[in-house]
């Protein structure tokens, strides 16, 4: 026999999307549930970008995989707050140019920058968002002066992130404490597995500790994330452009040696990033901890050797872009969804550009050396040496990774590629919303967890406006 | 005799783990965290990559007379090498996975002092 729960709002899923709506609707004063299938761990449980952590707060423990040539393997957070507690906290607003097209393409109304501005300082002042005091860390300013050296513009991304108390601004430290103040109830460890709707009202089907859970909500927002929202859609019979249209940032990396110390432990995360070629291709700079550099070279033993002497002398960099067209499906019997992914050659063209253009930064800004992070490819000691570097990206051992997915259920007027309406509302289905990155249209090139913050903002408060009709 | 995928990934960590290392490997500490991963991957993948462990560690019976697992070390280094390189794309990604996993695990968390909880020593 299930236990059964009846409450107003049931949010499914805690991150960004999921954390914000459940909060507006608590203050609003619904009796609000916010289910989250990983659990619930405070921020500092485990160190940052440690192996404990990948292990505790990701999603398949890290080893999610969008099968195709080249495969990518992407990052998800699976614990309360979801990729917020997990990620750098990069901030950016969504840039205009995106905007304008996802308003043209998807038909996606009231959707301009002077429109999504209350929505974006709503979440700031709730979320500080800070750039960084001070000078950035070596590491960070390298990829600046690099360049700078080149006539490329690059800027200091803010972060969410405290810097008086040195706390990052996730959602376990953000919108959930506001969640629960306002008398929400969050229950983690609790995996949705099928919605129905009966009686005007939505049924989720749930498992907690093992025991089935029934939730009957009059309102039903599902935030479970870009994979595993599709595939609870789909796995529930809703399947109108549901999980035909996943997207990626996926990077490629490149490590550079220097001459001089730039990774010091103690070192803020470093926050530079050139965006003189956007949207074509983003350039940024990584963590680079021995662990993090020795899995960015696994394909490259010669500047690998380097890093038990010498890791403070090395960086880890990124190039990223939009490339990766992906499904999302449900296999008979299997718990975790397929997700296969297919590239447009003149996408991967211009990622691997883009990692000639980084290693030229990386060299302008004085390296030693520099490893592009492909298998087989040497490690380069000057610019002219590029040109031993193959003509195009060599797609049989190129490894792509992405901690962006987004984009699987696309919200706007377009009902022919969409699956939802301007404001989330899944087509032909009553009080069915979506509230993650799962709405996006498309890249953002920039991180994108500033844009999943507001546009749940602005779609939350339709929704209450509308008693979640 | 018999191939076994269990002691096969063991070995496989050992082996990059003094390749990498050499005296300062924590190879257990390493294969904790490759197993530790592995138990979270999605379910549908588990079946091929344990046959794909059992193939890898049955390679050398015909020729060396011994599973993976049973090689000396040198000989191990030589099949991972040789897996590495093919040209089949399964034998790549199998390494893949592993190396990529073990060289992470091979740099545990007290090594490593930048956490986010540190990061505030250097602010301003």
């Amino acid at each position: 026999m299930a236990d059964r729960l009846r409450v107003d709002v049931a949010v499914l899923g805690s991150g960004p999307g999921g954390s914000v709506t459940a909060a507006l609707c608590a203050e609003a004063g619904f009796q609000t549930l916010l289910l989250e299938e990983g659990p619930d761990l405070p921020l500092d449980a485990c160190r940052h970008f440690s192996g404990e952590e990948i292990v505790r707060k990701y999603r398949n423990r890290g080893l999610s995989l969008a099968f195709g040539k080249p495969s990518i393997s992407y990052m998800e957070g699976c614990c309360v707050g979801g990729g917020s507690e997990v990620n750098r906290g990069l901030y950016h607003r969504t840039p205009a140019y995106v905007l304008d097209r996802w308003a043209r393409e998807y038909q996606v109304d009231a959707l301009t920058p002077d429109a999504l501005a209350p929505h974006f300082d709503a979440c700031e002042a709730r979320a500080r968002v800070a750039g960084l005091p001070g000078r950035a860390p070596p590491l960070s300013q390298r990829l600046g002066d690099g360049g700078a050296a080149l006539g490329w513009d690059s800027m200091q991304a803010p972060r969410l992130f405290d810097y008086a108390s040195g706390r990052k601004q996730s959602m376990s430290e953000t919108f959930i404490p506001q969640f629960r103040r306002a008398g929400g109830d969050l229950m983690a460890g609790t995996r949705a597995l099928r919605i129905a709707r009966t009686n005007r009202r939505w049924r989720v089907s749930a498992v907690r500790d093992r025991r089935p859970l029934e939730i009957e909500a009059d309102g039903l927002f599902v935030a479970c994330g870009a994979v595993q929202t599709p595939a609870l859609l789909r796995r529930s019979g809703i399947r109108h452009n549901v999980g035909n249209s996943l997207r990626f940032h996926p990077m490629l990396k490149a490590v550079a040696l220097f001459s001089d110390a730039v990774n010091r432990p103690g070192d803020p995360d470093p926050v530079h990033q050139i965006k003189a070629f956007e949207p074509r291709f983003g350039i940024g700079c990584s963590i680079s901890s021995p662990a993090l550099l020795a899995l960015a070279l696994g394909g490259n033993p010669a500047m690998r050797a380097h890093i038990a002497q010498a890791s403070d002398r090395m960086g880890l960099y990124y190039v990223q872009n939009g490339s990766g067209h992906a499904r999302v499906r449900c296999l008979p019997g299997a718990r975790d969804p397929f997700v296969s992914v297919a590239h447009e050659r003149n996408e991967l063209e211009a990622l691997y550009d883009g990692l000639r253009h980084l290693l030229r930064a990386l060299f302008a800004a004085g390296a030693e050396a520099v490893q592009p992070c492909l298998p087989g490819l040497p490690m380069l000691r000057s610019a002219a040496e590029m040109d031993a570097l193959p003509a195009s990206l060599p797609r049989k051992s190129a490894s792509l990774s992405s901690v962006h997915v987004f984009a699987s259920c696309p919200m706007g007027g377009n009902q022919r590629i969409t699956a939802t309406d301007s404001w989330g509302r899944v087509h032909g289905v009553d009080g069915l919303r979506i509230a993650d990155a799962s709405l996006m249209c498309g890249p953002t090139i920039a991180n994108p967890q500033g844009s999943v913050m507001a546009i749940a903002h602005r779609n939350a408060l339709h929704a209450i406006e509308r008693r979640f009709a | 005799m018999m191939p076994d995928a269990r002691s096969a990934i063991r070995a496989l960590v050992e082996a990059v783990a003094r390749r990498e290392r050499g005296d300062a490997a924590q190879p257990d500490v390493a294969l904790r965290f490759v197993t530790d991963s592995l138990g979270g991957m999605p379910g549908y993948l588990r079946p091929p990559l344990h046959l794909a462990t059992l193939a890898f560690d049955a390679w050398p019976i015909v020729s060396r007379g011994r599973p993976f697992h049973r090689l000396r070390h040198e000989e191990r280094l030589r099949q991972i090498d040789a897996w590495e390189r093919s040209v089949l794309g399964p034998c790549r990604m199998l390494m893949t996975l592993y190396v990529s996993l073990t060289l992470f695990g091979l740099w545990p968390d007290d090594q490593d002092e930048k956490s986010g909880q540190q990061e505030n020593r250097r602010y301003g």
